[in-house]
């Protein structure tokens, strides 16, 4: 599993997951870049907040579910789901249209699991991306 | 197969009036959210006091309605606020503004050193205490 650094600011750094050479978020990025552009460039906006001034407060933008996992949304529209690794790290896992909340919620947690899982036992690989 | 990176999807997001906008209603609806917790007041008492509805509310902290000069004023005086609006000149390694407002260019040593300054700001945040201090000690002995 790598952990790709995708972001760099003063409160965060902003990972996003890949596995077996696939990154759910980048292919949902890249899918609603095209199909829905309002919806992406809210959540780039998201993302940047994140890292340069700390966690939105605003839970119609930025909002926790449960066992730790939290979602970047765009109501009614797209979520990306997330979890924190310490203090300083968000680590984004999988992304997915509104309708398709519960299969990827359940994948948000089980990739979280691996991560944590690869991390313990010193398989986890970091990358950057051009930042 | 993904057709962009991260780095090409961001970039070109960061120039498009739609994400520049989105920044703005973040910012006051961050703003908004922070006041709204230190005074205690729910989405619908923020409501009743302005005299609009509760998805009102909901709508304008989704961004889905936009914010006017008066609803920002109506709901700062609701959580004891005033209103302070700032244009602020954009700056960056590049360019920055002096005090007539003209660009300068900063020096070339000033740019190579703030991006070093960058590069070792990132190396601290990756940086290990526990290895990093045991190949030190190796090292030394």
């Amino acid at each position: 599993m790598i952990a790709l650094k995708i972001r760099t600011g003063d409160s965060f750094d902003i990972f996003a997951l890949e596995e077996d050479g696939e990154c759910k978020v980048l292919e949902f990025l890249n899918l609603i870049s095209k199909s829905r552009r309002q919806c992406f460039l809210k959540l780039v906006n998201g993302f940047d907040r994140t890292a340069d001034t700390g966690l939105m407060q605003n839970e119609e933008r930025f909002k926790p579910l449960h066992a730790g996992i939290f979602e970047f949304r765009v109501p009614g529209e797209v979520r990306i789901l997330c979890f924190l690794d310490g203090s300083g790290i968000v680590v984004l896992t999988n992304g997915f249209t509104t309708d398709k909340m519960e299969a990827g919620t359940r994948h948000a947690s089980e990739l979280r699991d691996r991560y944590l899982d690869a991390k313990r036992n010193g398989y986890l690989t970091y990358r950057e991306d051009n930042l | 197969m993904s057709d962009q990176t991260f780095h090409e999807l961001f970039t070109s997001a960061r120039t498009e009036l739609g994400y520049k906008v989105d920044g703005v209603i973040v910012e006051i609806t961050e703003q908004i959210k922070d006041r709204m917790k230190a005074e205690g007041i729910s989405k619908s008492e923020l409501a009743d006091k302005i005299k609009v509805s509760a998805p009102y509310i909901t709508k304008l902290l989704r961004g889905e309605t936009n914010f006017t000069a008066e609803s920002i004023v109506k709901i700062a005086d609701a959580l004891s606020c005033g209103v302070e609006i700032k244009l602020v000149p954009k700056t960056n390694v590049n360019g920055w503004v002096d005090l007539f407002g003209k660009t300068i260019e900063p020096r070339r040593e000033f740019q190579v050193w703030v991006q070093e300054a960058r590069t070792y700001r990132n190396e601290m945040k990756s940086f290990d205490c526990t290895t990093s201090s045991q190949a030190f000690f190796h090292e030394s002995h």
